[in-house]
């Protein structure tokens, strides 16, 4: 569909060329300029790899699936047509392909599953989280790097949807509309889409956020 | 708080604090009054509400403490995602990208190649197609001026054979006189 949103709204074409760069970069892109697309790619190389990271879990994916976006972003080229922000095309092309992504990963999944059968691998991130907070989970202040992997597992918690609208908000900076637009919903599903996962965040972090701000106890006492 | 509104959006009723349950979500997992004060929170922290329901939204949490604690947690929830790492690619990613665009670019090239023989051919065929058609209207044009040529000598033979004798002739009216008495009815009749 990544196409189908740049063709979708040609006549509004020279609105977006004139207020977003990228797209002025793409239409350049369009009439073969090479040094156009390498600044369109490394404009966004790190936000696509830092968004579909977190979407998917895992750092090599995510960098597998930019260069794809990059690719599919060249070989339609002549096809394009500015229907909406720079941006809002190209996370519309990574949401496809990080979905056709945990599509062909689950049913691999479901394959390795029948074969190998669950393991300790398989732990459910949110129960690891839950029983932490029920009091396992030592006293005292959590460093940086424990509240970081706290965080991740959090966001991890969020189902698929959610977690793509979070992370276009939070890293993209992008509207509830542009939100709308890339993942095909209505602005009004994204603000309960997002609604809903500031909630379950909540919900998730703030025993740690509560036990995070407990200063650590003194050694000498 | 501030938040900078991106955008308005259709609006939604503000539900006041003395008519909200305070748990989150019913059994039956159904929006409650509840979730409709947090979607208006995270809107107003997410620079989404309009000038009318920001306002609202901001009297609300002047006079209430749970809408504030709320939004607190909400925000500060939101904050820690900050601590989330973001991605840093080397210079052979980078590399790595324009070579795969690069083979992308080639294979088009080729298959450009391979297409164009094909399209020149379709043009010459289109061409010769043009040409022979343009040959056969010229053909046929050029037959029905010659055709009409030969029809009007057809007509006129009588007179070309008989034109000598006609020539002899001094005037229109003697051969009218001629014709009047019936001298010649019988090659008259012929010659027409």
């Amino acid at each position: 569909m990544g196409t189908q949103l740049a063709t979708a709204e040609g006549s509004s074409g020279p609105h977006y060329e004139l207020r977003d760069p990228d797209v002025r970069l793409m239409m350049a892109v369009r009439e073969g300029d090479a040094q156009a697309f390498e600044e369109l790619m490394l404009r966004y190389q790190n936000r696509l790899v830092t968004v579909l990271e977190h979407l998917i879990g895992n750092r090599e994916t995510a960098e597998d699936l930019t260069q794809e976006v990059f690719l599919r972003v060249y070989r339609a080229r002549h096809s394009y047509v500015p229907g909406a922000k720079f941006s809002t095309w190209l996370y519309t092309i990574a949401n496809n392909l990080a979905a056709n992504a945990r599509r062909s990963k689950s049913r691999r999944k479901e394959v390795n599953l029948t074969t190998q059968g669950s393991g300790p691998q398989a732990a459910n991130p949110l129960a690891e989280l839950a029983q932490a907070a029920s009091g396992f989970m030592p006293a005292r202040q959590l460093d940086k790097a424990e509240m970081r992997d706290i965080v991740r597992l959090s966001l991890a918690t969020l189902s698929e949807r959610q977690r793509m609208a979070v992370l276009l908000n939070k890293f993209e900076n992008m509207s509830y509309a542009d939100i709308a637009d890339t993942m095909e919903m209505t602005p009004q599903a994204v603000k309960s889409l997002l609604m809903r996962a500031r909630v379950n965040l909540k919900e998730v972090l703030e025993p740690y956020l509560e036990e995070g701000s407990r200063p650590r106890p003194d050694p000498s006492t | 708080m501030n938040p900078t509104s991106k955008k308005d959006h259709a609006r939604a009723p503000i539900h006041r604090p003395e008519s909200q349950p305070s748990h989150p979500m019913t059994a039956s997992n159904q929006p409650t009054t509840a979730d409709a004060l947090r979607e208006m929170l995270t809107a107003y922290l997410d620079g989404e509400l309009g000038e009318v329901e920001q306002r609202d939204v901001e009297e609300l949490l002047a006079r209430d403490e749970t809408a504030r604690r709320e939004l607190r947690q909400l925000e500060r929830v939101w904050d820690v995602l900050d601590q989330l790492p973001r991605a840093e690619v080397d210079t052979r990613f980078a590399q790595t990208t324009v070579e795969l665009v690069a083979v992308a670019a080639e294979e088009e090239l080729q298959r450009q190649r391979e297409v164009a023989p094909r399209q020149r051919l379709r043009a010459r065929l289109f061409v010769a197609a043009g040409f022979a058609g343009s040959l056969l209207v010229g053909y046929l044009l050029v037959g029905a001026m010659v055709e009409r040529r030969d029809d009007r000598l057809a007509r006129d033979l009588p007179l070309l054979e008989q034109l000598d004798e006609y020539r002899q002739m001094q005037d229109y009216e003697f051969l009218e006189l001629l014709e009047h008495e019936n001298l010649f009815s019988d090659e008259s009749q012929d010659g027409r």
